[in-house]
């Protein structure tokens, strides 16, 4: 059995994912990214054929995507995450016509046609108000992780405003509220529900179709706050699919496969 | 005939000359922006200097970063019009491109590109302690009398001012001469956007951006209108700029004049960029009016950037038309508040005539503001949506 390896070198984590033949996933990993993203990828590879007990022989293409997808000497391809989002996104759910990612350093919307074409997209602009980076370091600044602020912004009892939405003088206005004896709780709750506010905007840049179904992915996406607060504002279902950290790898490896085989793919 | 190159180079010096030469003879400067009737301040012995131009000089030079960050340090915040910066940072700057601009003795300033430009010009004023005068274009004049006799007694008013502080007269034989150039000009330079109507383009739209300068500093001169005779003669005699199969793109908005090429990498002979509209915003409609001041009315009241909101998206589509183009890279230029406030509704028109389009956030002038990159990315992926 030959297999394709797909991976996502994002500005936090980097995601893997090997697929068999048939398109099945047959392993998936994840681990942080170091300073070095090359040594970064090679350790994660490494570590996902361990865990699958095949030989890196098994594998015949890599493709790269993600942030640093350009420093992944050992692949044959690298390709941009919209592009790959979306194959692997269209892939798990053809319905969807609507990707929202959002990722460490980058929130995409991306708009798909009914054969998973890209037919748009927007991104956040430079600075990192709406990415994880943003719930990363405003986290740090209350003494919480980010997984512990989905739990506690579930608690918040009182509706604050942030009005910066620039990640440091956000740290600023946490640590006002925070002197005038704010509960945390609320605190958390204002700076997710300002991640909600980033990405409605940046959904306002692109014209989805009204009742496309929106896939929501990356590692943010298992926060069910910000998921019920995306899906308060832009009036819609949203829909985490299993493992939304993957879902950029998973589209980069069934990328080098289709192409292997010559499929015909929308990209 | 003397080459376009030629030509560039001497209306470049003449424009940094006159500036030093007027000094020395004692001849009133002024410091006017980019749309100010120009050709009223020349038919009055006034030598016009362009701020907005210098600070795309410096900007070309590698100078910008260093003189914004000078500009800081005296209080002004980085959130302001880069070219605002510029100036004030090249105050006390050393080695200045062309030696810098001489000081003004007046000031002129309009706000039928933007707001930014009158603030500017009002704080340039009062450090310097010379007079401003300000004209103001609610919007273009068309046939609307209200706003052409509002427009023309601002320009009485601006002729009385000039000769307040000088003493000058108008000439007004000097003002139709002026005029009938700034019309060939614009013509000139419209014929050479129109060689990119073409399959394959003629030109690219980086030396259509290089040849900018006449247009903007010595409009309503011969000189202007030789180059630009000149630029097409030599055009129509080389080859295309392009192959037939190229996928046509438009830059919309500010080119980045801090790049050497003007615009970020990611453009080739498989995406080709035919059109910069920012180009064309230089195109002014000089129109057919009886009187010379009419004509001027009609100019400077009709900028783009004056425009209503429905009148750039139309225009936006017929350039799509015109120049069969494919998508649009729109450049969100953090200094231009004005340009800004229209990336989302033309976006969403463009989706609608599913016309792909990208938007890359940077800066006219300030490096600062350039995440190569972020920019890569984001072409990349445009060029994913581009490929058939």
């Amino acid at each position: 059995m030959q297999y394709y390896l797909g991976i996502d070198a994002g500005s936090s984590y980097i995601k893997l994912v090997l697929i068999d033949g048939d398109e099945n996933i047959v392993g998936r990993h994840i681990v942080p990214r170091g300073a070095d993203i090359n040594a970064s990828c090679r350790e994660g590879y490494s570590g996902l054929l361990e865990k699958c007990r095949l030989d890196e022989s098994a594998v015949c293409g890599i493709v790269a995507t993600g942030y640093g997808r350009k420093q992944v000497s050992f692949c044959e391809k690298a390709i941009t995450e919209i592009t790959a989002l979306a194959i692997g996104g269209f892939s798990i759910d053809s319905n969807a016509e609507i990707i929202i990612d959002i990722g460490g350093q980058d929130s995409k919307i991306i708009v798909m046609d009914s054969a998973g074409k890209v037919m748009d997209f927007a991104m956040n602009q430079k600075c990192s108000a709406g990415t994880g980076k943003f719930l990363e370091v405003t986290s740090a600044s209350l003494g919480v992780t980010v997984d512990q602020m989905d739990v506690l912004s579930q608690k918040a009892d009182a509706i604050l405003s942030l009005s910066a939405t620039c990640t440091v003088f956000a740290e600023t206005e946490i640590i006002s509220h925070i002197a005038k004896g704010e509960k945390k709780e609320n605190i958390i709750k204002a700076l997710i529900v300002a991640v909600a506010s980033q990405i409605q905007g940046l959904f306002a840049q692109v014209s989805p179709g009204k009742d496309g179904k929106i896939l929501y992915t990356g590692g943010v996406s298992q926060n069910q706050t910000l998921k019920k607060e995306l899906s308060v504002r832009l009036n819609r279902d949203i829909v985490v699919p299993e493992h939304p950290q993957h879902i950029g790898a998973y589209g980069a490896a069934l990328y080098w496969k289709r192409n292997k085989e010559n499929q015909t793919t929308p990209f | 005939m003397e080459s376009s190159k030629s030509i560039l180079a001497k209306i470049f010096t003449d424009y940094y000359l006159s500036g030093a030469q007027a000094k020395k003879e004692g001849c009133p400067v002024a410091y006017i922006s980019a749309f100010t009737p120009v050709e009223i301040l020349r038919a009055m012995g006034i030598v016009c200097l362009y701020p907005e131009s210098y600070a795309v000089v410096c900007a070309a030079s590698n100078k910008s970063r260093d003189m914004i960050h000078s500009s800081s340090v005296g209080s002004f915040a980085q959130d302001l019009c880069s070219y605002s910066m510029i100036s004030f940072g090249s105050e006390n700057y050393p080695k200045l491109p062309y030696g810098g601009l001489p000081e003004p003795d007046m000031l002129i300033s309009t706000n039928n590109q933007c707001g930014t430009t009158n603030l500017w010009f009002s704080l340039l004023a009062q450090k310097k302690n010379i007079p401003l005068f300000t004209i103001d274009y609610p919007a273009p004049a068309g046939d609307s009398d209200a706003l052409r006799c509002y427009i023309a007694r601002q320009y009485e008013s601006l002729t009385a001012f000039v000769k307040k502080h000088t003493a000058h007269d108008m000439d007004y034989s000097q003002l139709s001469r002026q005029v009938a150039f700034s019309r060939q000009a614009c013509q000139l330079w419209a014929d050479i956007h129109s060689l990119n109507k073409s399959i394959p383009a003629r030109i690219g739209a980086d030396k259509i951006v290089n040849a900018l300068f006449p247009i903007v500093a010595a409009r309503g001169t011969q000189a202007a209108c030789d180059y630009y005779q000149a630029l097409i003669g030599e055009q129509s005699q080389s080859g295309p700029a392009g192959s037939t199969k190229a996928v046509r793109l438009l830059w919309h908005g500010y080119p980045m004049w801090f790049l050497p090429a003007k615009f970020p990498g990611g453009f080739d002979d498989q995406f080709q960029l035919v059109l910069n509209d920012y180009t064309l915003w230089w195109n002014l409609n000089y129109g057919c009016d009886s009187s010379d001041i009419d004509s001027l009315i009609t100019a400077y009241s009709g900028t783009y950037l004056n425009w209503s909101l429905e009148s750039k998206l139309c225009w936006v589509d017929k350039l799509i038309q015109d120049y069969a183009l494919s998508g649009v890279v729109i450049h969100a230029n953090r200094s231009c508040r004005r340009a800004l406030a229209d990336i989302i509704p033309l976006r969403a028109r463009l989706s609608k005539k599913s016309i792909p389009s990208v938007v890359i956030e940077s800066d006219m002038a300030n490096p600062d503001f350039y995440a190569e990159e972020q920019i890569k990315l984001r072409m990349e992926s445009f060029k994913d949506i581009l490929k058939v």
